[in-house]
């Protein structure tokens, strides 16, 4: 028999392989994943709940199924893993506001992966309500980063990303607001999809900002991630921001190669405000992509100053909308720092908030009008590599004009975004760079990445933990 | 009224108590907001409406 270790690190979809050809037993899987998080999640927070008697009851359910040839796809007997914003038993959101609170109901993604077969290991931490920077002074301890214990994992889906990198699950569900899903998958060298908006239910989902909510699957290679996104794609009529789009066959176009693929960069947005390694290593993988049959172009964009002045806006606007009971009535539950960002969201004026949504629709027609002539935009992931986790929050760090994070432009577009690795820092923290396509194009996405990847020895990385 | 006032009088209408501290940081937030909404205006095309956001992202 495997060890733990040796089991830990295999792909979704390697080891999807195995059950189906019934050479690994979806309770040994299971057993293997739950001794890994009880040997090592002391140290690095990833999980705030463990299903364990649930998971081992699911997995020796998935057994018999898969033994008596009922097999129902990659998903069947995996262990898998939400971030706590996901409605399933306890969903404490990171917040000491609901530490007590336990979901009726699972929420429709969770739904999902339960009918494909999915072991629910447990509930992964996040940033306070997917948007409040966790310190040690916090109700909720932080996730720590599997590649340095003393840094932050990128947020807010911070235990979907250490719980992968660390060989904690098989594949994650996070939400992306501004970058929850991207962010963690630069720090710990992980493969995150925001899939494009209203591809994902986003019910019983809690959320942070109507209009910038996108959910998606994280996981360490790019196939695994067109596996978990086939599992949880589909029109939900309970979001409202559901689209009646049909879903195609994520994984489709891996085996195809990136000759006449077109693809912009718009260099104007990062070229001077990102860290020399980051965008070294960027400009490393754009000469691949080349090297690997794609036409590699220069694109207009706005500036980062322009992102940051339509998007802050209207995050802090509707997350405030949300949450203003308990800001007025619980002022003093919330981290410092999210307090702080909800207090902002009151002072937006109705129409500075829809001069930004104005604006952002602009953005959204310029850039679907350049994607008549590319097929997908590449672009770092962030200019800046994780921060140490603090004793104590510093304030409102997240709009920080220094604060550079390109992701928030697909936050606007909704466009399809694919983050993955592209190397490792002089520290030995990993950098990423994303991928963004045409809406509901997920399947080129992937195409371009995994060629990427399969090119490269990043995803092959791990931490010695 | 400077922009603490401002702050702090919006604030108190919305119902919202923060501490003095808190009160300065979101002042700096406050002077941010506007200068944004400078930034905003500068890209703001005329014939771009907003009604139609939420439809669009759906049907697209």
């Amino acid at each position: 028999m495997a060890t733990s270790s040796q089991l830990a690190y295999l792909s979704l979809s390697e080891a999807a392989t195995f059950i189906a050809k019934r050479e690994l037993s979806p309770v040994e899987l299971t057993q293997a994943m739950l001794d890994r998080i009880s040997a090592l999640d002391p140290k690095l927070h990833s999980y705030y709940t463990v299903f364990s008697a649930e998971a081992l009851a699911a997995a020796k359910e998935a057994e018999a199924q898969v033994r008596s040839g009922n097999y129902r796809g990659p998903l069947h007997g995996m262990p898998l893993a939400v971030k706590d914003i996901y409605e399933s038993g306890p969903t404490t959101c990171g917040s000491k506001l609901r530490k007590d609170y336990v979901a009726q109901q699972d929420c429709t993604v969770v739904k999902k992966f339960k009918q494909a077969g999915g072991i629910m290991l447990g509930k992964l931490a996040t940033y306070e309500f997917a948007m409040g920077l966790p310190t040690l002074a916090s109700y909720f301890q932080p996730a720590r980063n599997p590649w340095n214990l003393e840094m932050d994992p990128g947020g807010s889906s911070s235990g979907s990303g250490a719980a992968l990198a660390a060989g904690l699950t098989f594949g994650a569900m996070g939400s992306d607001t501004g970058g929850s899903i991207r962010w963690p998958a630069f720090c710990c060298g992980i493969v995150g999809m925001k899939a494009t908006y209203g591809r994902v239910s986003r019910a019983g989902v809690f959320p942070l900002s109507w209009n910038l909510d996108h959910t998606g699957p994280m996981t360490r290679t790019v196939k695994d991630c067109a596996l978990m996104l086939q599992g949880c794609a589909g029109y939900d009529p309970s979001d409202p921001a559901s689209a009646k789009e049909p879903v195609p066959d994520f994984s489709a176009k891996l085996r195809q190669d990136l000759k006449g693929m077109r693809i912009g960069v718009p260099r104007k947005l990062f070229e001077d405000i990102c860290d020399k390694e980051i965008l070294a290593s960027f400009d490393k993988a754009v000469t691949q992509m080349a090297q690997l049959g794609a036409a590699v172009t220069e694109v207009d964009t706005i500036t980062f100053g322009e992102l940051w002045a339509v998007f802050w806006p209207l995050l802090f606007a509707d997350a405030a909308a949300y949450h203003l009971e308990d800001l007025k009535k619980r002022p003093g539950d919330y981290n410092p720092d999210l307090r702080m960002g909800l207090a902002t969201g009151v002072l937006v004026s109705a129409t500075a908030y829809l001069q930004s949504q104005r604006v952002r629709e602009q953005i959204r027609r310029q850039m679907l009008k350049q994607l008549e002539t590319v097929d997908l935009f590449m672009l770092p992931t962030t200019g800046i590599m994780p921060a140490r986790i603090r004793a104590q929050s510093p304030g409102m760090f997240l709009m920080a004009e220094d604060f550079y994070i390109y992701t928030p432009l697909h936050n606007l577009t909704g466009f399809p975004t694919l983050a993955l690795p592209c190397g490792f820092s002089g520290a030995g923290l990993p950098i990423g760079f994303q991928l963004a396509g045409k809406p509901f194009d997920e399947a080129t996405v992937f195409q371009a990445g995994y060629a990427y990847e399969q090119s490269t020895p990043w995803h092959k990385q791990h931490p010695a933990l | 009224m400077d922009h603490k006032q401002i702050v702090t009088a919006r604030l108190a209408a919305a119902g919202v108590s923060l501490s003095d501290a808190e009160l300065e940081q979101l002042t700096s937030a406050y002077a941010s907001l506007l200068k944004w909404e400078t930034v905003v205006q500068g890209m703001l095309q005329a014939e771009t409406e907003p009604a139609l956001i939420f439809k669009a992202q759906v049907e697209d």
